[in-house]
């Protein structure tokens, strides 16, 4: 019933004479939690870049949905599908927690400059649309009541959540997430651990890089590891 | 004919390099993009007219001269130090971006040069209308003063490098690539900023000095001559004293060359549209995202 | 004092402090190339309107168009260069429009400037006289603060703020960035060049030496003073500087002086601005 939603093949890469990767090859299914372990320094953050556009590989191809990767543009690879969230979550600190989550839609007609002149309904129209869904998947996210709040003065557990609902809004099938659980408490551990199950239970594919295993494990159908250069799965 | 074209270039090229080597010290050591080192410039040659005009009168002439540019540069010294104190160490510490401190920095040298003109008017001032040629061949000539100029500059340029060995520089470097770790490694940020700062001042003062002697300057060419010696050091690489030398040398012909085809009224379009043709095409990568990413 | 005059020099320059406002203000690169649009606005209408006969709007029209085409240069610079080494390209690209338009002789007049600038003619009544000028502005300067006044609330300028703040986070939900600087940039250089071609015609006579860097600094001390990122800063940074010049001229100094007095006044400004109040008088955002 799964389908692979992201195909490496035999992807190498170097980074300032040392070699990172060497021919990897790995697939990821559709609606699936999959977590990567590996040493500081092992790559694991460049494995991210690579996927999400930022850099490109040396050799090999990176296949998402049956598209073909190409490094141009980092923000058509984003809207392709492709969320990420890093370590120190890209909230926008000076918007409220509701409009953080109006401007990750994709879709907005307000976005478009022309459609100022001609199409001015739509974009009213828009707006009310994605302020209920907006509403919706704060509720889902527990964070209903932070809707008028800051984003800049949210605590880290509660960026990491606003942005993987960012992320969600974006409509992203497959979430890259570095390091999700690292600098927060229990608490909001088991909030982004629901978050994600959710996510998974809606056909989104989740992808993080985590160093607490005993949490990534516990959710994660498949874990990876980067040892030697390759890319191996574990279970 | 043409060796005197390349024998001028030679001496911009040299007096430009103590200017771009003193924007490259001041711009490693403080990070600011020091648009004011054009009214340093221009201000060591007011400095040494006036103080010229009063000693004059009563000392004789060599110690005139050499006690005026020992109280010019001593002045700038003291402005620079002023400008620090006020201007960039504040900002430093507020860990302003990097335009922020370009504009700050531009104010200075426009609040500079205008008190000149305020006080001095528009007009050109020089330094001494004497040039005895000294040097006559069949293919160029050379002046008294463009060959004190080249020996001068040349003097202190061995001097700069001699010092890029020590570890003083190696102190500068460090507060380039990273000034917070440079600090955990004990490098005495706020010292070496100023020293720098004097070092970069004086050495610029010299070189207006030395060109107020053979052209007259009024107090609005100073930012022609920062924007060029940025050019240079940009182009020669900001990490890099000898590559900012040689693209000194490669401004000055191009410069003097060009004249030869465009009426010297374009040659600061072309300084300018160079700066242009170098920010966008050797700047690549400069705001490639992984660079973005790593900074974060 | 003119107050006509003032109030017609209000309107130009908060036309151009908006401008400059959308540019710096909303993708947070200062740009110092805002002098060279207001020139190139003025010498085009002249132009058109001189060698071809077009009346002041069609030429406007004309004048808008050419500005737009030569902001793409801006919007390339915004898309490469990052900070500083923009700063530096809109500085050099001031200097490189100057010094064409000082120098082209043939075409500019050189330093001699361009003069005899036929008027405006609405519908058959030529304006005439101060008064007349100041209403054309005022409502051309309506437009523009209606433009910017509607368009704060919309969707456009929160993902603009989202850029401004971080940029990275808008491109990892697959903004495209690039068309959101060219969007800036165009609109800018088009306001731009209503103000100087209202400039030219009011003025009869332009020359380069009133589109310096000079000039450039001066509007971007208006959004450094007045704030950046709301409607309130410009406008106020626009006339306090255009009021300055007034109390400068009761001072009684020489012309030459009173230019340098001017201009030492304003860099203070700026440098006390920048170290003191980085936000502006009114603004809400910071150059960080």
């Amino acid at each position: 019933m799964s389908k692979p939603i992201l195909h490496i093949d035999n992807l190498s890469k170097s980074f300032g004479g040392l070699k990172l990767f060497n021919e990897v090859n790995i697939e990821l299914q559709q609606g699936t939690i999959n977590a990567l372990f590996g040493s500081n320094g092992s790559g694991k953050t460049t494995f991210f870049n690579l996927i999400g556009g930022y850099e490109k590989p040396d050799a090999g191809k990176i296949h998402f949905n049956g598209l073909t990767i190409k490094y141009h543009n980092e923000f058509e690879i984003a809207k392709a599908g492709i969320g990420k969230m890093w370590q120190e979550p890209s909230v926008f600190p000076n918007h409220t927690v509701l409009q953080n989550l109006l401007v990750s839609d994709k879709t907005h007609p307000g976005e478009n400059f022309l459609n100022y002149i001609f199409r001015g309904n739509s974009i009213k129209k828009k707006e009310f649309e994605l302020k209920e869904k907006a509403q919706n998947i704060l509720q889902d996210f527990k964070l209903g009541n932070k809707s008028g709040q800051l984003a800049g003065s949210l605590s880290l557990g509660e960026k990491k959540l606003l942005c993987i609902s960012m992320l969600l809004m974006n409509d992203a099938r497959l979430l890259l997430l570095d390091e999700p659980f690292s600098s927060v408490n229990p608490d909001t551990i088991e909030r982004i651990s629901s978050a994600l199950s959710d996510l998974r239970s809606n056909g989104k594919t989740v992808f993080m890089i985590e160093h607490k295993i005993k949490f990534a494990e516990a959710i994660s159908n498949t874990i990876f590891k980067i040892e030697n250069c390759k890319i191996e799965k574990l279970n | 004919m043409s060796f005197q074209i390349l024998v001028y270039s030679i001496t911009s090229a040299l007096l430009l390099s103590l200017v771009a080597i003193g924007f490259n010290l001041i711009f490693n050591a403080t990070k600011v993009f020091h648009l004011a080192h054009g009214a340093m410039y221009v201000s060591a040659v007011y400095a040494m007219y006036e103080f010229n005009r009063l000693f004059k009168q009563t000392l004789p002439d060599w110690i005139s001269v050499a006690l005026s540019i020992i109280l010019s540069l001593l002045l700038l010294s003291v402005l620079i130090v002023v400008i620090e104190y006020l201007v960039y160490r504040p900002l430093y510490r507020k860990k302003v971006n990097s335009a922020i401190s370009l504009i700050s920095s531009l104010g200075v040298y426009m609040l500079v040069v205008n008190l000149l003109t305020f006080f001095f008017g528009n007009e050109s001032i020089s330094l001494n209308n004497n040039f005895k040629i000294v040097v006559s061949n069949d293919y160029f000539k050379l002046t008294e003063i463009e060959l004190l100029q080249s020996i001068i500059c040349i003097v202190l340029i061995s001097v700069v490098i001699l010092f890029s060995k020590t570890k003083f520089y190696t102190h500068i470097r460090a507060i380039t690539d990273n000034y917070q770790v440079a600090e955990k490694f004990g490098v005495n940020v706020q010292r070496t900023r100023i020293i720098a700062l004097i070092a970069g001042t004086v050495l610029v003062g010299i070189a207006g000095i030395m060109k107020g002697y053979e052209i007259a300057i009024e107090p609005n060419v100073g930012l022609t001559i920062v924007l060029t010696a940025s050019v240079a050091v940009i182009i020669g690489g900001v990490n890099s004293l000898k590559g900012t030398i040689l693209a000194c040398f490669a401004i000055a012909l191009i410069e003097n060359y060009s004249v030869k085809f465009l009426s010297a009224q374009w040659k600061d379009l072309l300084t300018y549209t160079l700066l242009i043709g170098v920010l966008v095409f050797y700047k690549q990568g400069l705001i490639s995202v992984k660079q973005r990413i790593e900074t974060r | 004092m003119n107050w006509m005059h003032i109030l017609f020099m209000c309107e130009i320059y908060v036309i151009l402090s908006l401008s400059a406002n959308l540019v710096s203000g909303y993708t947070g690169l200062l740009s110092f190339a805002n002098a060279a649009f207001y020139g190139l606005g003025a010498y085009v209408t002249t132009l058109v309107m001189k060698n071809f006969g077009f009346n002041y709007f069609p030429s406007l029209l004309i004048a808008i168009t050419f500005n737009v085409l030569i902001s793409f240069i801006i919007t390339f610079f915004s898309s490469r260069l990052k900070d500083l080494y923009f700063t530096l390209a809109t500085l050099a690209f001031q200097v490189v429009v100057f010094s064409v338009l000082y120098n082209w002789e043939k075409v500019t007049g050189g330093s001699y400037g361009i003069s005899e600038i036929p008027g405006v003619n609405i519908l058959g009544y030529g304006l005439n006289g101060t008064k007349d000028y100041a209403i054309l502005g005022g409502f051309f300067a309506a437009i523009v603060i209606s433009f910017f006044y509607f368009f704060q609330r919309t969707p456009f300028v929160r993902l603009l703020e989202c850029i401004r703040d971080r940029e990275l986070g808008a491109v990892s939900l697959g903004k495209n960035i690039s068309y959101y600087k060219f969007i800036c940039n165009s609109v800018a250089a088009a306001f731009i060049a209503i103000a100087g071609s209202l400039f030219a015609v009011y003025n009869s006579y332009i020359d380069a030496t009133s589109f310096t860097l000079n000039e450039s600094i001066l509007i971007v001390n208006m959004i450094l003073i007045g704030g950046t990122g709301n409607l309130i800063g410009p406008v106020f940074g626009a006339c306090f500087y255009v009021m300055l010049p007034e109390l400068t001229r009761m001072i009684p100094i020489d012309s030459t002086q009173g230019a340098s007095l001017q201009m030492i006044i304003y860099s203070l400004i700026l440098i006390l601005v920048v170290r003191f109040k980085p936000n502006g008088l009114f603004g809400k955002f910071k150059f960080q």
